[in-house]
């Protein structure tokens, strides 16, 4: 409650131009938000372009931050938009939000080793829908409370659990169970 | 990162018919965690882009997207090529001119153009030893454009604010108004930080003095640079030509002053009175003509409109200067940086103050790290206020302090310049902040 109470009297000195406040902000937001942006992205220098890219934008909308409601939420649209925006203008084409919507993405720059990690599971997570996938992302890996992930997404908590059940027996269906995975571990 | 256990959990409590299921949704668990991208973030990007948002105001989102539309137009269809550069470069080219006039709040950045030879390009701090320059005897200093103005005269040395009623007690003040605090307590780990000081030594002189050559006036005669020396303090060069401007350079206190050179002006009083100039065009004619005379904005904060006279038709812009990714603040809270004069009539620049090197030495100093002591301290600098002032404007409320942040606050000491680590309270309903130094010897005293 005071970490909420200080980021509202933050957002107010910036909304009253005092824009040096806003360092506050971006720490608090800014590896979480870069965190978002590369699981979309795969791609380190394009991660840090929409990250410079939603700050900046962040900054100079601030005076139109609701102090009422969740700024963090509010970041992260920002962050959705510039993400998509990016693939748009990348791809040409109203269809694509993330990288995990490109299913040819032999022409795009993604980390070498990322695309090794993630190997056929990025197929699998592409057939969410991507509000199943943003909160399994953000819940698995990003680890963000229900709660968080409502505010972020607009949806009720009971909502969020609710796609993230969906997601998860739609993965077991279409995931092939490894072999030699022990299951103690 | 929450185990597979406490996933497998969450998801029981979720939907309890997964339980029939346990092994291969571990499996899938497992996977999922397996799978998550590793990456670190460049820490070095993190504080470049904190830097970027806060201090220099460059239009970033613009000229992402001409990067962006650079890269993906040579990757799509120029790839290698010669042919896709020109391009490339014909595209930016008005986009960036764009991006130079995007506005903010009043403010425009607008980035000089690096290839010159500029004045302030780099900043150069070198390292002494702890405590280097002694005591820090600390007294109140206000912006140079500022200080024309009538001001309250505080006589608190230690915490100041143009806000009179916090800092000054008048008179027929009996009952010293108290603070209350608002914001969040910073941690303050460090028993350290740097205090500069503006490098005054001859071979930083002999920079200055070389540097007049830059900044692209007529100057005739030029005889006494040359000459100067050590015992030289101050040197006056004028340009005649209609339109010209007296340059001086402080070398005590390694300033550059410009300011018009009467003699050489029309008289404004049979100009007409009217003007169309808004903030936007004001700071505009302000940055080129630092940019025209090779003055570097780069280790500036975006130009704002600080003051306008309509009496006068005179406006003053500011670009807050900013060392080591720190803002730099007046004691009195306001921004300490280049002050630049615009007569709106004759829609030139007047005066330019505040222009230096921008080469320091520093040195460590103990800091305050206890906030406990540094509240104390502004109730105690308002208790031990002697009555100086007849300033009229004693607030009737208590002011209220916020989160503060941290800068440096600019001192003169002796005739000599210095920047001293400091926290920047906001004051509610208030534009005005409060300026504390974190000194720990002065905190004492």
């Amino acid at each position: 409650m005071r970490q909420l109470d200080n980021e509202k009297e933050l957002i107010a000195q910036c909304q009253e131009g005092k824009t040096v406040f806003f360092g506050a902000l971006y720490d608090r937001y800014v590896r979480i938000i870069y965190s978002f942006i590369y699981y979309k992205t795969f791609n380190k220098e394009t991660a840090e372009d929409l990250t410079s890219e939603t700050f900046f934008k962040a900054l100079s909308h601030i005076h139109t931050v609701d102090p009422n409601r969740s700024f963090q939420s509010w970041l992260y649209k920002i962050a959705q938009n510039s993400v998509i925006d990016h693939f748009r203008r990348e791809r040409k084409t109203e269809n694509v939000d993330d990288i995990w919507d490109i299913a040819d993405s032999t022409n795009l720059e993604v980390d070498a080793n990322v695309a090794l990690q993630i190997g056929t599971l990025r197929t699998e997570l592409g057939h969410l829908t991507r509000l199943q996938r943003d909160i399994v992302i953000m819940r698995v890996w990003q680890e963000l409370s229900y709660r968080e992930i409502a505010e972020i997404v607009g949806k009720s908590e009971a909502s969020c659990k609710m796609n993230y059940s969906r997601a998860v027996k739609h993965l077991k269906k279409v995931v092939p169970i490894a072999i030699g995975i022990t299951n103690n571990q | 990162m929450n185990s597979i256990e406490d996933i497998l959990s969450e998801l029981y409590a979720i939907d309890p018919s997964f339980k029939r299921h346990e092994a291969d949704l571990r499996s899938l668990v497992k996977r999922l965690r397996l799978a998550k991208p590793d990456f670190s973030i460049d820490d070095a990007f993190v504080r470049r882009l904190r830097s970027d948002i806060l201090y220099s105001g460059k239009p970033k989102p613009v000229s992402f997207l001409i990067r962006s539309y650079f890269i993906q137009t040579s990757k799509n269809l120029f790839r290698s090529s010669a042919f896709g550069m020109a391009i490339a470069l014909v595209l930016l080219v008005p986009i960036a001119y764009t991006a130079n006039l995007y506005q903010k709040n009043q403010s425009v950045s607008y980035k000089v153009d690096n290839a010159s030879v500029s004045l302030g390009e780099e900043q150069e701090i070198s390292y002494k030893p702890q405590n280097a320059f002694g005591v820090v005897a600390l007294t109140a200093t206000t912006s140079p454009a500022l200080q024309a103005t009538p001001t309250p005269n505080f006589s608190s040395i230690i915490a100041s604010s143009t806000m009179s009623a916090i800092f000054a007690t008048s008179t027929a003040t009996t009952t010293p108004p108290a603070y209350i605090f608002n914001g969040s307590a910073p941690t303050l780990s460090q028993p350290t930080a740097n205090v500069l000081e503006t490098d005054t030594s001859s071979a930083a002189r002999s920079e200055l003095l070389a540097n007049i050559q830059n900044l692209g006036f007529e100057l005739s005669d030029m005889t006494s640079i040359a000459d100067a020396n050590d015992s030289v303090g101050t040197i006056e060069v004028q340009e005649s030509k209609p339109f010209g401007y007296i340059v001086t350079m402080n070398l005590n206190k390694m300033t550059i002053t410009i300011s018009k050179n009467p003699a050489s002006w029309p008289d404004e009083s049979n100009l007409p009175l009217t003007t169309n100039l808004n903030a936007t065009d004001t700071i505009n004619i302000a940055l080129i003509f630092l940019k025209q005379h090779n003055i570097n904005t780069l280790n500036y904060g975006p130009a704002t409109l600080v003051s306008e006279n309509s009496a006068s038709s005179t406006a003053t812009v500011l670009l807050p200067l900013i060392i080591n990714h720190q803002n730099v603040f007046n004691t009195d809270g306001s921004s300490y940086g280049i002050n630049i004069s615009v007569d709106q009539k004759l829609e030139k620049v007047t005066a330019v103050t505040g222009i230096t090197l921008q080469k320091y030495t520093a040195s460590a100093y103990p800091v305050e790290t206890n906030f406990t002591n540094i509240l104390n301290i502004l109730d105690a600098s308002n208790a031990t206020t002697t009555a100086t002032t007849t300033t009229a404007t004693v607030a009737s409320t208590t002011p209220e302090l916020g989160t503060p942040a941290s800068g440096l606050i600019h001192y003169i000491v002796n005739d000599n310049e210095f920047f001293v680590p400091g926290l920047i309270f906001p004051v509610a309903s208030s534009t005005e902040l409060v300026t504390v130094p974190l000194l720990k010897n002065t905190i004492e005293k």
